[in-house]
């Protein structure tokens, strides 16, 4: 009997742990350059900053897409495909796919949760979490495209109304705007580079003001 | 009291090993579906086969017959050179547009699990417009041909207004 209660302990234990995933470190937005000879638009993740993590990837991803969408809008472009590279099935064309799909066994389709699209789940879509080194990482690229038949594009339209995608941008608002009140109660220290530390926070309120800016 | 908990752990070990299916479905052309909508099965099968052999599928008669008015006639046009090969921006682009989408090159693979499959139909509204229905199925258990049409079917479906 006792190895059986310990059998069911161990066994549900195991099963409601989540296996102790970790969540991976944060990426801001921090500007994207369109190329329109080649009718590509990169967008950089810009820098990661391990003493920023609060915005999740998903959430990033949201943020980098509806991004994408109102830059090609104001160019008058009306549909856009994933780079094949990130190896994204031309079946999936929204956000609430994109993100099921890239991300299946945590929880991506919650717009509050840390931990979608961490550890293995960018494997799949290889969505990778990349660290600047030389400015040119390039993390998404969206590729101006025309609707057609036989292949599926995404709609500028569709994702600029897609609700999943703006309660994502919402939730990372918000850990945006916490991150920053907790940021300013970092308490000073000695050997703190002051100069570093305003520059820091300079930034992270002007990625605040471009994540503010998507809606 | 054994038997309670030798029930609770059979269950935990089915939820372990329940089947679990993820559908996706891409309408290419963006149309709306009515009720009246007609629906043509073009392919059913694995994703793998299907980008095997995705140009003999893509440019089938089913699928490049136009609609009753023509209506997805200009966005092949567009996207086609008159020979049928893909225009030069999407090739230059290196994007997924048109048939580049599937043929691979360049060390560029999809990522494919064993059990993905794929369920594509031509729909035809009551405008006579036309569009693709392409549904990804992934599942972690292997479902036969049938199950992959009952899928797709279903899935489409939904996409009615």
């Amino acid at each position: 009997m006792k190895i059986l209660i310990s059998t069911v302990t161990i066994l549900t234990t195991f099963i409601f742990s989540g296996c102790g995933t970790t969540a991976s470190g944060p990426f801001l937005v921090k500007q994207y350059h369109l190329n329109s000879d080649k009718k590509e638009i990169v967008i950089p993740m810009g820098s990661y900053d391990a003493d920023m993590s609060k915005v999740s990837p998903a959430q990033n991803l949201a943020i980098i897409i509806k991004k994408s969408a109102k830059v090609l809008k104001e160019k008058n472009i009306d549909y856009f495909t994933i780079d094949a590279l990130n190896k994204v099935p031309p079946m999936i064309t929204n956000f609430s796919d994109l993100v099921q799909y890239c991300y299946p066994e945590n929880e991506g389709t919650s717009a509050n949760s840390w931990t979608a699209g961490s550890t293995s789940l960018e494997d799949k879509c290889e969505l990778k979490i990349y660290k600047s080194t030389t400015n040119n990482d390039v993390w998404i690229k969206v590729i101006e495209s025309k609707k057609n038949l036989q292949v599926g594009t995404w709609s500028v339209q569709e994702v600029l109304n897609d609700k999943t995608l703006n309660a994502y941008i919402q939730s990372a608002k918000l850990t945006a705007k916490n991150q920053d009140i907790a940021f300013t109660n970092i308490p000073l220290k000695t050997h703190v580079n002051l100069k570093a530390m305003r520059d820091k926070k300079a930034k992270l309120i002007n990625d605040t003001k471009v994540i503010d800016n998507l809606n | 009291m054994k038997k309670i908990l030798l029930s609770t752990v059979f269950s935990l070990v089915s939820m372990v090993s329940a089947n679990e299916i993820q559908i996706f479905t891409t309408n290419t052309m963006h149309i709306a579906l009515d009720k009246e909508t007609k629906f043509v099965n073009i392919y059913n099968g694995t994703l793998a086969n299907f980008y095997e052999n995705s140009s003999k599928i893509l440019n089938s008669k089913e699928v490049l017959s136009v609609g009753v008015n023509g209506a997805y006639k200009g966005a092949l046009n567009t996207d086609f050179s008159a020979n049928g090969q893909v225009n030069s921006d999407f090739a230059s682009a290196g994007a997924i547009g048109a048939l580049a989408g599937y043929a691979l090159g360049s060390g560029v693979k999809w990522v494919i699990s064993d059990n993905e499959y794929l369920s594509i139909s031509k729909a035809i509204n009551t405008k006579g417009e036309a569009t693709l229905l392409q549904t990804l199925i992934v599942a972690n258990y292997s479902i036969s041909d049938n199950d992959i049409k009952t899928t797709g079917e279903n899935a489409r479906l939904k996409l009615i207004k």
